[in-house]
C-alpha cells in the first residue's frame, strides 16, 4: 500500500515511475517536504511486487517511485532485456502504477526501468530539467493516449483460380491470398490517418512489438484530448462503416501519454 | 468512457454514440499491447544520476510476442507471480 509520508532514506535505490505536478501551493515545495493532503494514494504493487508506491514532493513536482533492491533489480533489469516473461510481469506492473496515478492526476511517465541510485539524484535530475517539463505538461494535461489498428479482413479464395496440383502451387496461391500489405500510400488508409490527426494533439508511430501481427494494414498511437473524445469517435464509426467486411479497425486506451513526453529529454 | 485500465475494441458497424458502446469485442488490453505502449517509450534519463534504464530489443521481442500467445504469456506471468508470494 502506498505511505506517501513516509520519508526514503537517500541511501535507497529508486525505481522511477513518472512525474505529475505538485498540486500543493508554494509553501510544501521543498525537497523531500511531506506530501500535500490533495496528492493520490496509489494501491498497485510496486515494480518488484514487494515495495509499495509513493510519491516524493521535489519542488513543482511529485515524483513516482518505489524502493530497489540496488544490486538485484539494476542487474534484473540488464539481464532481462530479451526475456519476454520478466518483460511481461514487469511491464504490466509498470502500466498499472502509471495508470493508476493517470486515471487521478497528468504524469509524465518515465521510461520503463528507469532506476535512480537514490533522492539525491533523482531531485537533481528533475529539478535540472523543470523547465522542459513544464512545457511536456502542458501539451499532454487533459489528453489521453489511444493506439489505433487497420486490418485486412480474412479474404474468401478468389473465384476461377484452379485448384492446386502441387503442394508447391498451393503455398504459392495462399501466399497471395494472405498478401495483404498495403501499398505504402494506399489512399484511404492516409485519409483516416489525416481526418484522426486533425482531432489530436499530436501523433507517433506505433507498434513497435505488435509490427508483425497477421493482416495488419496500418497503425499509429494519437494523443486526444479528452473535450474531443466526440468528433474523435465520430471519424472512427465513419471509417467503421465504409470499410465494413473490407477492413477492421481496432483501437486501445486511454493510456498515459508514454509516447508524447520525448521533449522532457 | 472512464478513465480507468485500457481497454481493447474492435469495432462494429452499429449505432453508436460513442465507441465504447460498440460492442463487438471490448476486451482488457493485451499482453502485446501493454508492451507496445510501456516499452522503450517515456521520458529517457542520460548520464550518471541513473543506474539503470530498459533498453529492450524490440525486433527480437515482436517475433517472441507473436509466437508467444498472449494467454501463455500472462499465465505464466500469474504463476510467476502466485511464487512470489
Amino acid at each position: 500500500m502506498a505511505n506517501p509520508n513516509k520519508k526514503i532514506a537517500d541511501s535507497g535505490a529508486l525505481y522511477l515511475y513518472g512525474i505529475s505536478r505538485n498540486p500543493a501551493g508554494p509553501a510544501a515545495k521543498k525537497p523531500g517536504a511531506n506530501l500535500p493532503p490533495k496528492a493520490p494514494k496509489i494501491g498497485s504493487a510496486g515494480i518488484d511486487g514487494v515495495h509499495a508506491v509513493e510519491a516524493l514532493v521535489c519542488g513543482d513536482f511529485l515524483c513516482w517511485v518505489c524502493k530497489v533492491d540496488h544490486a538485484s533489480f539494476a542487474d534484473a533489469v540488464e539481464r532481462n532485456m530479451e526475456n519476454l516473461e520478466w518483460l511481461a510481469l514487469h511491464g504490466v506492473r509498470h502500466q498499472q502504477v502509471v495508470g493508476e496515478v493517470a486515471g487521478q492526476i497528468t504524469i509524465v511517465p518515465a521510461r520503463f526501468g528507469t532506476v535512480f541510485s537514490g533522492e539525491p539524484a533523482l531531485f537533481k535530475d528533475v529539478l535540472g530539467r523543470k523547465a522542459a517539463l513544464n512545457k511536456v505538461f502542458a501539451r499532454v494535461a487533459g489528453g489521453d493516449e489511444w493506439g489505433v489498428k487497420v486490418f485486412a479482413e480474412r479474404q474468401a479464395a478468389p473465384v476461377g483460380v484452379p485448384a492446386a496440383r502441387s503442394g508447391k502451387e498451393y503455398l504459392q496461391q495462399k501466399a497471395a491470398r494472405l498478401k495483404t500489405r498495403p501499398e505504402r500510400n494506399d489512399p484511404e488508409l492516409q485519409e483516416l490517418a489525416t481526418a484522426l490527426a486533425k482531432i489530436a494533439t499530436d501523433s507517433a508511430p506505433s507498434g513497435k512489438v505488435s509490427g508483425t501481427q497477421p493482416n495488419l494494414l496500418w497503425q499509429a498511437t494519437f494523443l486526444v484530448p479528452r473535450n474531443k473524445r466526440r468528433q474523435w469517435d465520430q471519424v472512427l464509426r465513419n471509417f467503421v462503416e465504409r470499410w465494413d467486411g473490407r477492413r477492421r479497425i481496432e483501437v486501445n486506451g486511454p493510456w498515459p501519454p508514454y509516447s508524447f513526453v520525448s521533449d522532457a529529454e | 468512457m472512464g478513465r480507468g485500465r485500457p481497454i481493447r475494441l474492435s469495432l462494429m458497424p452499429n449505432d453508436f454514440e460513442s465507441v465504447a458502446e460498440v460492442l463487438g469485442g471490448e476486451e482488457e488490453v493485451s499482453l502485446l499491447e501493454i508492451l507496445d505502449h510501456v516499452l522503450n517509450s517515456g521520458v529517457v534519463i542520460h548520464g550518471s544520476l541513473v543506474i539503470s534504464l530498459a533498453g529492450v530489443d524490440l525486433v527480437y521481442l515482436g517475433l517472441n510476442v507473436v509466437l508467444t500467445s498472449v494467454e501463455t504469456a500472462l499465465t505464466n506471468l500469474q504463476i510467476a507471480e502466485k511464487r512470489k508470494k
